[in-house]
């Protein structure tokens, strides 16, 4: 792909990934076909904030690891009043990386 | 946290020895109902129950034999006490037989519980079993 539409694509997304994977994925979509740009464009990624502000809301419910996709984990923090509270807060500072990580495999689904 | 199957196996079966040490320490403590130790965030902040408060009542009662009494207290006590006998057999038998089949399970239960088919009835129940909660002033 073009490294100007690549550059448009890294810069009004970048907040959505981990800064040091942002290299590694311009790298990989200037490798990639031209077809796949309007796929690319149509990708919708979750915000870290907003799952953080989920987090320290609902997270005691599990709301938060639903809202990011995982479903499993959600279901274990809601069965478990969010882990005796402690994995809740664990998540407050976990949510947002995992959210940039579940971010990149959405990504790469198209990508790969 | 769960992209493998170890980190998944590894996950589940601290859980399940939290979840057992919690227990036993409820069991050994505590004997009366009415004394609880309030470990719930959310109940903590709003003084209202969460959706699985009294779990752990809910289990001891199961302990008890008084199946009954577990299920009018939260029937999610039961869901819990399930996963906590069947988790760390199913995955003692997958690391000695070098499987992956709860990790499978797992994976495939994930994906069907995305549909909005399955999602919505859990949530509503998840949702009238929390109503009740409050409503028993758990």
């Amino acid at each position: 792909m073009e490294a100007q539409k690549v550059d448009l694509f890294i810069m009004t997304n970048s907040k959505f990934f981990e800064g040091h994977h942002l290299q590694a994925i311009r790298d990989r979509l200037i490798e990639i076909d031209d077809s796949k740009w309007s796929m690319l464009q149509t990708l919708q990624f979750k915000d870290p904030t907003t799952s953080l502000i989920v987090s320290l809301l609902g997270g005691s419910l599990g709301i938060d690891r639903f809202l990011i996709g995982d479903t499993g984990l959600g279901i274990g923090k809601l069965l478990t009043c969010g882990g005796l509270g402690i994995w809740a807060i664990i998540d407050w500072f976990m949510i947002m990386p995992a959210t940039r990580e579940k971010n990149l495999q959405k990504l790469q689904m198209v990508v790969m | 946290m769960v992209r493998n199957r170890y980190g998944f196996y590894v996950l589940l079966l601290s859980a399940c020895t939290v979840g057992y040490s919690w227990l036993l320490y409820n069991f050994l403590t505590l004997n009366n109902h009415t004394h609880h130790k309030v470990i719930c965030l959310f109940k903590k902040v709003t003084h209202l129950p969460c959706p699985s408060c009294g779990a752990t009542r809910s289990l001891e009662c199961l302990l008890h034999g008084k199946l009954t009494q577990a299920i009018l207290i939260n029937p999610l006590g039961l869901i819990v006490a399930f996963i906590l006998v069947v988790a760390p057999i199913w995955v003692t038998y997958d690391l000695i037989t070098r499987k992956s089949g709860l990790y499978h399970l797992y994976r495939r239960v994930e994906i069907q519980l995305k549909k909005p088919v399955l999602a919505l009835p859990l949530v509503l129940l998840i949702l009238a079993n929390w109503v009740w909660n409050i409503s028993k002033g758990l």
